[in-house]
């Protein structure tokens, strides 16, 4: 509602602003030939209503916390700062309440306050609201006609305004661009700045070379309980079963799709493989969890007689690596169908059979590219939650066997933020530690296998 | 003579194998290719088979006494207080008005029989409202459907291990109100209509579509204006120096990052420096632009760089201006591909669960979001959340959200190709 009210007012202001502008251009206007008021206008506008409504933006924000500070506070001057916070709390709900249903419902009662007297602080609050959101709106409008003015009077009524305002969606679109880059750097610096508080409390030789990662520990002995080797150490085992798993099948049914497949059943088979990296991991991770778990303890422990655990890495190796087929095998039939036919040619001319020809000649030419793809599958591998929270262990464990449970960085990332919400503890902080060390490891892995991938592809152009 | 039969011999045979290893070589292709095959489709019947059960659910009929004796404890009026009427037993006509129908069955001992145990709370909320609305109805005997607790449910939907929650007597008593068609089963409306609940049997989707559906109307609205905009400067503006060139990388190596990476950022930036409030669609929608953004700015480069220089040309010598050959040839024309682009980007973005598990999306919401503003799940997290659920009432629902996830998902892909395949123009 709030909303709405001064997207309605913004909206009328501009089209008054609009209206009289191109009014005044008409009036100015002695060259006769360029009749375009509307960039006029528009630009105009655009420098009225920005100013206006960047302060509206920032008043309102600061308005509403003065209130709430001033007013709220010193109605409960008298109570202890934790009652004061609920209290205020209390009467914001109130208010909210009153503005969507009309009626005043107390969801809960504090002790010592009346329900009456925060029923009746909530109206006043929102009394003053009202009474600030109205003083802006007037406050708006007249800063608004204010630097109406003032730009009419200052503008040059002969340049062309075209250009500007072309300019002025050219800066906008660089500020769009720069997000990505804005992006990258928020991510390293909130990341960078979390770590670097989480090293003041845990030494960073600890973190890193540590083979204990037992977070529950933290409070009486934070030193010895982040060490990151046993996470790394379940990271990489699974991440190594899963592009295991998809590079042999994903290489090798890239290998019969692209040489012996007739062109039809291809284009039936290549979609429906794809379809499996369109499935969303928690999917994934639900079927780990639920049955292919169930499955793999019984296969195991009636065919192999071995024991293993329903958390195992296998089980959500496995699940992961069906999960990057479609990644390795894409690559994979990209950088195949990329080499020249006259290398097949010479080598079936030679008298090879198709398994020669591919082993011997297509599958070395293409190694690099394939190698490059079977490194974004690790790094795929490396970044991947859902699956691993579903179908891994919670628990680390510093081992190499697959049978065994083992926890993962990602993981123990989602255990440690939805643990707590305590922002400054040594437990928070690790998540954000760990961030960073997954941050750079999957940037690593796939800036190399971009340029070992982009290297060979150019090779054949 | 004899060597040379020998050598013939010899290669025949080293022919043979080769053959033979060619064939194995075949073989390998093609059980990798089916292990694929049949990973796919033991995941979807996995899902399938568990979950189509959620979309119908069973009701028991029978007659309801509303009796005065009995509800209000011997308490006769001619009218009661709506305290009264909530206060009043409800549980107790209910069992008497399945005493009535088992009556006949001399095996089945009524008071081994748990009634909060067969049926939902909801049956009893359902006659109490019917007493409320219309206080006629007490004192009258009534035909009505209730609708029986998930264990039951389960039971008759031959899950394993479901029966193992209800003793013999229930048991009994099930299968005779089956035999007599007094239990029917019934399309699952609760399931679309309902938000996350307590009960398995109550749970239903609708907090979860809801809250997907702003994050996702969000998002789409953030994304497209920001990575189309940013598209169109590095086709169209960008000079060709380092600082667009590092632009460039840097959008391939956002592509690459985690996404569990991405929901830490939004937490630091957004939640605690910008204090967007937590476990919002809004804050949702916030991250998943940031991942969405590679993905679309990439994929209208492509499209736009496809656009022939002919057509810029001849707008400019029409004497357009840079702007106006934006919007009047190079975007209209790119459109079918950028949108395509929008539409991947959106499936990845739909499914999208560690970044929102991030801020706080894991709550137990029982109601639907209001707005943008107010707390929600997303559908991946409300499958996150069921299927960590003990009940089988909740994997059951958990495996039919899942279906709806993939069925959306399959749908707009093919909606994507079709729009693609319909409106892409060749040069």
């Amino acid at each position: 509602m709030y909303l709405l009210i001064i997207a309605v007012i913004f909206v009328v202001l501009a089209g008054l602003v609009y209206y009289f502008a191109t009014k005044v251009m008409r009036s100015r206007q002695t060259d006769k030939m360029s009749k375009n008021y509307s960039y006029f206008a528009v630009y105009v506008a655009t420098w009225t209503l920005l100013p206006s409504f960047i302060i509206f933006f920032i008043g309102s924000q600061f308005s509403n916390n003065l209130i709430q500070k001033t007013f709220l506070s010193n109605a409960f001057a008298d109570k202890s700062e934790i009652v004061r916070e609920v209290a205020t709390r209390e009467v914001l709900a109130i208010a909210g309440s009153i503005q969507k249903t009309g009626a005043a419902t107390v969801s809960n009662s504090i002790d010592g306050i009346a329900d009456s007297y925060l029923i009746g602080l909530a109206q006043q609050y929102l009394h003053y609201s009202n009474l600030s959101l109205l003083g802006f709106i007037v406050f708006i409008t007249l800063l608004i006609s204010l630097t109406f003015f003032i730009i009419i009077k200052k503008i040059n009524f002969n340049s062309n305004f075209q250009r500007k305002i072309e300019k002025f969606v050219k800066n906008i679109l660089l500020l769009f661009t720069s997000i990505a880059v804005l992006t990258t750097i928020g991510i390293v610096a909130s990341l960078l700045f979390e770590t670097l508080k989480f090293f003041k409390e845990v030494s960073i030789i600890k973190f890193l070379f540590g083979t204990t990662w037992a977070p529950e520990n933290a409070d009486f002995d934070p030193d010895n309980s982040f060490g990151i080797i046993p996470l790394l150490s379940g990271t990489f085992l699974i991440a190594f079963i899963s592009v295991f798993i998809a590079s042999g099948f994903g290489i090798a049914s890239a290998v019969y799709m692209s040489e012996y497949m007739s062109k039809r059943m291809r284009k039936i088979v290549k979609p429906i493989i794809e379809i499996l990296a369109g499935i969303p991991s928690i999917i994934y991770g639900f079927f780990a969890a639920l049955t292919f778990a169930p499955f793999l303890v019984g296969l195991m422990s009636s065919v192999f007689n071995l024991s293993i655990s329903s958390e195992s890495a296998l089980n959500a190796g496995i699940v992961m690596g069906v999960m990057i087929i479609p990644l390795i095998s894409s690559i994979s039939d990209d950088i195949l169908t990329a080499i020249p036919s006259s290398m097949r040619e010479g080598a079936m001319g030679m008298g090879s059979m198709k398994n020669e020809m591919i082993r011997k000649i297509l599958l070395p030419a293409a190694l690099p590219g394939i190698i490059g793809s079977i490194l974004l599958g690790i790094s795929r591998a490396v970044g991947e939650t859902m699956i691993v929270v579903m179908a891994a262990s919670l628990a680390a464990n510093l081992t190499f066997n697959p049978l065994e449970p083992v926890t993962t960085i990602t993981t123990q990332i989602v255990m440690l933020v939805q643990g707590d919400q305590e922002f400054n503890s040594p437990k928070t902080l690790s998540a954000f530690a760990l961030g960073f060390v997954l941050l750079i490891l999957t940037l690593l892995l796939n800036i190399i296998a971009i340029q070992i991938v982009n290297r060979y592809r150019r090779k054949y152009q | 003579m004899s060597i040379e039969e020998s050598k013939l011999k010899k290669s025949k045979r080293k022919l043979v194998r080769r053959h033979l290893f060619e064939k194995c070589f075949k073989l390998f292709g093609i059980l990798s290719i089916s292990f694929a095959l049949i990973m796919l489709v033991a995941l979807l019947f996995s899902i399938f088979s568990k979950g189509y059960t959620a979309f119908y659910t069973h009701y028991i009929s029978v007659d309801v006494n509303f009796s005065k004796e009995i509800l209000f404890d011997g308490d006769i009026k001619e009218s009661y207080t709506a305290q009264e009427i909530r206060n009043s037993s409800i549980d107790g006509i209910i069992s008497e008005s399945l005493k009535n129908v088992l009556q006949n069955q001399l095996n089945i001992d009524m008071d081994n029989i748990d009634l909060n145990s067969m049926l939902s709370n909801h049956a009893t909320a359902v006659l109490r409202n019917m007493m409320l609305d219309n206080p006629e109805v007490i004192g009258q005997t009534v035909h009505v459907s209730l609708l029986l607790s998930s264990n039951v449910d389960m039971f008759l939907k031959n899950y394993i291990g479901a029966g193992s929650l209800l003793n013999d007597d229930e048991i009994s008593a099930i299968k005779f109100l089956q035999s007599t068609k007094l239990i029917t089963s019934r399309f699952n409306t609760t399931f679309f209509m309902n938000s996350d609940s307590r009960y398995p049997e109550l749970a239903g989707i609708r907090g979860a579509f809801l809250g997907s559906l702003y994050t996702v109307v969000l998002t789409i609205i953030f994304s497209v204006v920001i990575s189309v905009g940013a598209a169109v400067y590095l086709q169209e503006f960008a000079p060709r120096n380092k600082f667009v060139h590092f632009i460039e990388v840097n959008i391939n190596n956002l592509a690459a990052v985690p996404s569990i990476v991405f929901g830490l950022l939004g937490l630091i930036v957004f939640q605690q420096f910008f204090g967007v409030p937590r476990s919002t669609p809004l804050l949702a929608s916030m991250i998943l632009t940031l991942m969405a953004l590679p993905t679309i700015i990439i994929a209208s480069r492509l499209s736009m760089s496809s656009v022939p220089f002919s057509i810029k040309e001849a707008a400019y010598g029409m004497g357009s201006s840079r702007l106006q050959v934006i919007t009047h040839h190079l975007l209209p024309i790119s459109s079918p591909g950028i949108l395509t682009g929008v539409i991947l980007s959106i499936s990845r973005i739909i499914g999208e669960t560690a970044p929102v598990l991030m801020i706080g999306m894991v709550a137990f919401v029982s109601t639907a979001p209001a707005g943008v503003l107010s707390s929600s799940v997303v559908f991946p997290v409300q499958i996150l959340l069921w299927s960590n659920s003990p009940e089988a009432g909740f994997i059951e629902k958990a495996s039919a959200a899942s279906m709806l996830l993939l069925m959306f998902l399959m749908f707009i892909n093919w909606i994507s190709i079709y729009l693609r395949n319909k409106w892409e123009v060749k040069f």
